[in-house]
């Protein structure tokens, strides 16, 4: 589906850039799509606790585990395409490294929300590389 | 003596992937797999750097945030080692962040890479460190070479002419190539001189200076032809000669004829104690060369 705002992307694309995830299909040559359903299990697999553990050190103000958690989460969210959500995992990982861990606050709900999308998206990639 | 470093045989260069996220390491390992080089994978920089000690590979591919060590220490660690300080080390770096890159460069890594990776850029910029890091060893091993050779030259030049003389130079010769055995044999007098790598037999128990293979290649050896046998099982062996190579843990051999005007003169050989793909066209070279020089020291 192509969005208002954006004519030549459709909500997916915007989420996710879908020639990070074909350039893994492509990769995969014959197995691409197994290679690539492999990963985004993966990566659906070990994300949550990545959020988590954000959640919990700006709750309890530690910038060393969320430096750690958000880079974690970014740069393996970046290998899938979602740009959008790496680049505020990326804002909250410079925080950190800042020290001020208090403007991370505002920044976990907009985290959260770009996560189901991302994950939305990348379920069906999944569903689509499993027809 | 020499402080030379050995020359390497390896045809395949060999890449250790260094990522905490087994997704993305697994991806890297497949990219470059099919690139053909011989990869390693390890999941931190404690881990890199065992391998690293034990591997010696080509190349080192090293995330910058990595928990237990960091890339930037781990980077920093290979460059403190005494040998190989000169490895190309491709960090990667999470999107466009200059605080990392600016690290990178200064814990010594060659270049970046960010992530989300470009999988045509990560290929064409490993091939580029490789063989860049490729010229920049040969001449090096050039340079060693010269020096080696030389030394060797004003070595003879004070000696004196006694055929005994030359075991030291052989043997300076069995540690500058990394072989295991070298033997200069001299059909006038039938007298051969040997160097042997600690841990490996003399040929003296054996009754034939070339185990017989004159049989086979006698022709080649009249007509000055270096016979070069990358593994010794790819040739019809009688079981006596098997045997006997087996004792003399030789895999392969490298034998350079020396004829001197026009008559054979003696042989240079070389045996290695285990296979190879082939015998590396600079070492017959150099080899024919201190094979030329030891038969015209001693005309």
């Amino acid at each position: 589906m192509e969005t208002a705002e954006n004519p030549n992307f459709t909500n997916d694309e915007l989420v996710l850039d879908l020639g990070a995830l074909q350039a893994i299909r492509e990769m995969g040559g014959e197995d691409g799509d197994f290679v690539l359903n492999n990963i985004i299990q993966m990566y659906l697999e070990t994300t949550l606790p990545y959020l988590q553990q954000i959640e919990t050190a700006i709750a309890t103000g530690d910038p060393d585990r969320l430096r750690r958690a958000a880079h974690s989460l970014g740069s393996s969210s970046a290998t899938l395409g979602a740009l959008n959500f790496a680049k505020l995992c990326k804002e909250l990982e410079n925080l950190a490294r800042s020290g001020s861990i208090a403007p991370a606050k505002n920044l976990f709900l907009p985290l959260q929300t770009e996560y189901e999308t991302v994950k939305r998206a990348l379920t069906l990639q999944l569903k689509d590389s499993n027809d | 003596m020499t402080d030379s470093k050995p020359i390497s045989d390896r045809s395949t260069p060999v890449v250790l992937i260094t990522d905490d996220d087994n997704a993305l390491r697994s991806l890297l390992v497949m990219a470059l797999k099919a690139e053909g080089y011989e990869i390693e994978e390890a999941i931190n920089g404690e881990e890199c750097l065992v391998k690293y000690a034990r591997l010696q590979p080509d190349l080192v591919l090293l995330d910058a945030i990595m928990p237990e060590m960091d890339g930037f220490s781990c980077c920093q660690h290979i460059r403190a080692l005494p040998d190989h300080p000169q490895i190309p080390i491709l960090m990667i770096t999470f999107l466009d962040d200059r605080e990392s890159i600016d690290q990178a460069f200064q814990a010594g890594a060659t270049d970046y890479i960010t992530k989300p990776i470009h999988w045509s850029v990560l290929r064409q910029r490993v091939r580029y460190l490789l063989a860049s890091s490729h010229t920049l060893k040969q001449a090096e091993q050039q340079k060693n070479w010269e020096v080696f050779f030389r030394n060797i030259l004003e070595q003879l030049s004070i000696s004196g002419l006694a055929w005994e003389s030359l075991t030291p130079l052989l043997n300076q010769c069995q540690q500058f190539f990394q072989v295991e055995r070298i033997l200069l044999y001299q059909f006038k007098n039938q007298q051969y001189l040997e160097a042997i790598a600690s841990g490996y037999p003399s040929i003296k128990e054996s009754s034939l200076f070339d185990l017989g293979l004159e049989s086979i290649y006698l022709d080649q050896y009249q007509q000055g032809k270096t016979i070069a046998i990358a593994d010794l099982e790819q040739v019809e062996l009688s079981i006596t000669q098997q045997e006997i190579f087996a004792r003399l843990k030789t895999k392969s051999i490298l034998i350079i004829p020396i004829l001197i005007k026009e008559k054979l003169w003696g042989l240079l050989c070389i045996h290695r104690a285990k296979t190879q793909t082939s015998w590396e066209e600079t070492t017959l070279e150099r080899f024919q060369d201190l094979a030329h020089l030891f038969a015209l020291s001693h005309l």
